[in-house]
């Protein structure tokens, strides 16, 4: 497939992405603080949708994912699942890069450079993530935090069938950070679709994994589920789009 | 800007939008605005936090942390002296009915007096059980505390960080209010997620599947509260 094709793809899709993003800036998560309004209550127009597809999420998640995690976590051993966790991590760098850049932090961005190339050799294509054994802290930035920084709210939360938790914002965010990511288009380019399939099954196996321990002591200690996990994507995100430094948001008002 | 002055910022202009009694401030009349600055101005003066404060909040994780893990390894013990200590560590450094409050949310106002007391006995058993099932999954991580800052709201945050072999640190935050010459520990963030908000907007959707009513969260509690229960 010729270049020019492929610019003209990525560029339709950057400009969708753009366009998807104007309206997000006018809508907000929480409505106007009010007479007896709560703080920490998170406005869900899409509830009733929401909620069947969480239960779908759930059932899925029961009969198939669940079990299967079980399976990798028990029969790979640790070293091996970290290496998943690291290579896909390492092949994300360009698009942790441009997040950087479009939020303006420069020096990150050359942390997630000095990371990439580090790991990237030293590490043997990114296996071993060296670059923290050498005490190199990182964070990862997404496009939804960029759009965050940029002033756009949440929008109304949405939970995708397989993929789960997410917003208006984040969902776009999700694409965007697929159409700027250069392997990505490689492979789409170069007609190696293994390579795209391959890289979302180990994504998605080792974010199952990673956060197995923490959706069934949500499951055990919820008495309602959908609004504990939301809860939790929600105050995370914030979390994260502020650096989860200490002060930087103010914490809720306890009586 | 000094404590006190911050306060004033940020409560006058609530008081001005009407929003006194939510904030659990008496509501006001012209007339009464006055007192109640006043008296706002004198609570301000609780905020202020010192540095002796922050380390003896510091102290107090420290030891909590030190004490849990030495019970949860000391093999002497059986289960039953286990979850005694556990209760006794919980209740004595937790501010259980203020967390349960927060937890509650504005259905706390809509309880009666005894529902309040069931729901406050209630709480603090699922909070106990809660907690010692999470002390039992120990295995060995290690616990340190990493730092201490006031907050805005005059409570002191104590960072940690709990390491296990092998995984990146998880951090979790201490947030610890000075009471009648202690300290109480009022909520627990981790990985920036807090758990009485969580608790809270859970119990929310537990209210809020059953009807509405007070008493769908009450026999969810019943229930013991720390498995699986969907309606």
């Amino acid at each position: 497939m010729p270049a020019k094709y492929s610019f003209a793809r990525m560029f339709s899709v950057a400009a969708l992405v753009g366009l998807l993003s104007v309206p997000l800036a006018g809508c907000a998560m929480n409505p106007k603080p009010g007479m007896d309004q709560d703080e920490t209550a998170i406005s869900d127009p899409l509830e009733p949708v929401n909620r069947v597809t969480f239960a779908f999420n759930e059932m899925l998640d029961a009969v198939l994912f669940t079990p299967l995690t079980s399976i990798y976590h028990n029969v790979v051993p640790e070293v091996a699942r970290n290496a998943v966790h690291n290579v896909v991590d390492n092949l994300k760098s360009p698009v942790y890069m441009a997040n950087e850049l479009l939020q303006g932090n420069v020096k990150d961005a050359g942390v997630v450079a000095r990371r990439f190339a580090t790991n990237t050799v030293l590490g043997i294509g990114g296996i071993v993530d060296v670059a923290a054994k050498q005490g190199v802290k990182y964070q990862p930035e997404d496009f939804g935090q960029t759009l965050a920084t940029w002033g756009v709210d949440s929008g109304p939360y949405i939970v995708w069938p397989i993929l789960g938790p997410s917003s208006l914002r984040d969902s776009v965010g999700f694409a965007a950070d697929i159409a700027m990511d250069p392997l990505y288009w490689y492979a789409q380019n170069t007609d190696r679709d293994g390579i795209n399939q391959g890289r979302a099954a180990a994504t998605f196996i080792d974010t199952k994994d990673r956060t197995l321990d923490v959706m069934q002591d949500l499951r055990r200690n919820s008495g309602d589920m959908y609004k504990a996990l939301q809860s939790v994507y929600v105050q995370r995100r914030k979390a994260l789009v502020n650096d989860l430094e200490p002060g930087k948001q103010s914490l809720p008002e306890i009586e | 800007m000094d404590m006190r002055s911050r306060f004033l910022v940020f409560v006058l202009p609530l008081l001005a939008c009407g929003q006194a009694t939510a904030m659990g401030l008496p509501s006001l009349d012209a007339s009464g605005i006055a007192p109640a600055v006043v008296s706002a101005m004198s609570s301000a003066q609780t905020v202020f936090v010192s540095a002796n404060d922050g380390a003896a909040a510091k102290s107090m994780i420290s030891r909590l942390g030190d004490e849990a893990i030495r019970t949860i390894s000391n093999s002497g013990l059986d289960e039953a002296s286990k979850k005694q200590t556990f209760r006794r560590l919980l209740t004595q450094n937790f501010d259980m009915a203020t967390i349960g409050r927060f937890a509650m949310g504005k259905y706390w106002r809509q309880a009666t007096p005894q529902q309040q007391a069931e729901y406050t006995r209630l709480y603090e058993k699922m909070i106990v059980d809660v907690y010692t099932a999470r002390f039992n999954k120990y295995s060995g991580q290690t616990f340190e505390v990493t730092d201490t800052r006031v907050d805005e709201s005059g409570d002191i945050v104590v960072s940690s960080n709990v390491v296990s072999s092998g995984s990146t640190p998880v951090s979790v935050d201490w947030r610890v209010r000075p009471k009648g010459g202690g300290y109480r520990i009022i909520d627990v963030m981790v990985e920036g997620v807090s758990m009485a908000v969580t608790q809270r907007n859970d119990f929310a959707g537990v209210i809020q599947q059953g009807g509405g009513t007070v008493d769908a969260l009450l026999d969810y509690l019943k229930k013991g509260g720390t498995s699986d229960v969907k309606k």
